[in-house]
């Protein structure tokens, strides 16, 4: 953590829309190999925030940076996973992974390598000629992950990606994610509304205020890496689940009041 | 018995008992004297009609003027579509109106294409064109505007052009609902041809159905509306099976 220049840094971003202030001066920086979990109240503006570092929507004011280059529309060096279905269900799970290369014309051969690397990492061995129908909720996760790491993106923005996700599958697909994160050394952004998600994950926290989203604190998670899910179990986890949720309360109840009053999205 | 074969025999046994409801009217004489020919008669009339080979340039005129105007339909219905679909501002403004036309009668047309096209297929054709256009034209709008924003959204970040993200992820999010609506257009187009052909005309299926109906030739009309249904069964059946192949890949 905190080697060299960030990979990302976000410098006071601030966003409305139809009138209404989803996020605040927000400012942060992501440095290499590290992995930052956004948490805060629906309607916080995380996911926003998300899709302003990717460049799909544009910001009101601030500037972002990914490798010391602004970021003005959508770009290779970030990768981004949804949370909603999101892989294509005309593609098997090799073609889905290898639709970004395909966009950026790289050759057949090279597509074919590169998607197979991913199948191998991402556990989808045996899998690569299935149709989305025939793949779980989680596997169709992996797909995703695997679809956006093929690029080899130097930031990785995930989006609630478990969220739809039973428990049990959301915790071993949460051990998944930190092996790979530590066999390639990605950087990771991760949004969530999830606190064990969040701890189990994350090398910090970012909490986030109710609307207009603001950056309550950052909460340092100072477990063992590498990291596996029966650190669930630890006493620490449980005094760093504590303390975010002392965090969150306040604002998950101001978020209660506001729903209703601000635009639908999320 | 097997699940799918179940159905298949009460279809049997009800097309049966129709004909042999059919057969007891027909022959008793008691009701409809005359116009309720054998059944036997009737396919007597069916094979006299296909073994000599006089209704295959009839099936052949129906076929093409429905064809072309199926054709006609379809690029006119995906394209009108696909541009009100992607618009939501020109969808509000024409959606109504396509709705509107679509609930009407479109033999009501009729005499403005014969007047303009004359009595010849042109006419039939533009009558198969219209009533095939609105199941297609509607479905393709509902089916571009349906377009998952989430896969735009993954083909935006991977930096796919606007020309990719239409061919890569529209087209294939659509095939499946602009198919089906070709379905129905299919049907439509042959009911719009045959109607056309019904009413005023020189060829065609419904032409020697009218003609048979005039010259109260009872058996050989009965017998060309029966061939008349096994083609737009045929056509069903076909749409059906390539939309069930479609469907086995995607969804």
């Amino acid at each position: 953590m905190g080697n060299g220049a960030p990979i990302l840094e976000i410098r006071s971003i601030s966003k409305e829309y139809l009138g209404f202030r989803a996020i605040e001066n927000v400012s942060l920086e992501v440095y290499s190999h590290e992995f930052v979990s956004i948490i805060g109240p629906s309607g916080c503006g995380k996911s926003t925030l998300l899709e302003i570092i990717a460049g799909l929507i544009p910001k009101t004011s601030g500037d972002v940076f990914v490798k010391g280059q602004a970021v003005k529309n959508t770009h290779p060096s970030t990768g981004i996973v949804f949370q909603q279905e999101s892989i294509f269900p005309w593609r098997t799970a090799l073609e889905n992974i290898a639709f970004g290369l395909e966009m950026q014309g790289v050759s057949r051969e090279e597509r074919q390598k590169r998607s197979r690397e991913m199948i191998e990492l991402t556990g989808l061995h045996g899998f690569e000629n299935r149709y989305p129908v025939e793949l779980s909720g989680g596997m169709k996760q992996r797909v995703a992950i695997a679809r956006a790491l093929v690029m080899e993106p130097e930031m990785l923005l995930m989006d609630e990606p478990f969220g739809s996700l039973d428990e049990q599958t959301r915790i071993i697909l949460g051990e998944e994610l930190l092996r790979i994160q530590q066999e390639i050394g990605q950087t990771i952004l991760f949004v969530t509304h999830n606190i064990n998600e969040a701890v189990q994950l994350s090398d910090r926290v970012v909490v986030m205020t109710a609307g207009p989203g603001k950056i309550k604190a950052i909460l340092e998670i100072n477990l063992e890496r590498p990291r596996t899910s029966e650190i669930i179990a630890s006493e620490e986890f449980g005094r760093y689940v504590g303390q975010l949720w002392m965090l969150l309360r306040e604002e998950s109840l101001k978020g209660f009041k506001q729903a209703g009053q601000r635009p639908p999205h999320d | 018995m097997n699940s799918l074969l179940k159905p298949l025999m009460v279809q049997i046994g009800t097309v049966l008992g129709f004909l042999i409801i059919w057969e007891i009217v027909g022959e008793s004489k008691l009701l409809f004297a005359g116009i309720v020919p054998s059944v036997f008669e009737i396919l007597r009339a069916a094979w006299l009609q296909l073994s000599t080979g006089s209704i295959f340039p009839h099936l052949l005129v129906t076929v093409y003027e429905a064809s072309v105007g199926l054709a006609l339909a379809a690029f006119s219905g995906v394209v009108l579509g696909i541009v009100l679909g992607a618009n939501p501002f020109w969808r509000k403004i024409f959606e109504p109106l396509i709705l509107y036309f679509a609930a009407t009668p479109k033999i009501i047309l009729y005499p403005i294409f014969l007047i303009i096209l004359g009595v010849k297929f042109e006419s039939k054709i533009a009558m198969a064109a219209v009533s095939g256009f609105f199941p297609i034209a509607l479905n393709t709008i509902v089916a571009a505007a349906n377009v998952n924003r989430v896969f735009i959204k993954v083909a935006q970040s991977v930096g796919a052009s606007n020309f990719q993200t239409f061919t890569r992820v529209y087209v294939p999010s659509m095939l499946l609902p602009i198919f089906a609506g070709m379905r129905l257009g299919a049907g439509a187009s042959l009911v719009g041809a045959i109607l056309g052909e019904l009413k005023v005309s020189n060829a065609g299926l419904g032409f020697i159905i009218i003609e048979a109906f005039n010259h109260f030739r009872v058996a050989e009309m009965y017998a060309s509306i029966l061939l008349t249904f096994f083609l737009a069964a045929m056509v069903n059946v076909v749409m059906t099976l390539i939309l069930v192949r479609m469907r086995g890949f995607a969804h």
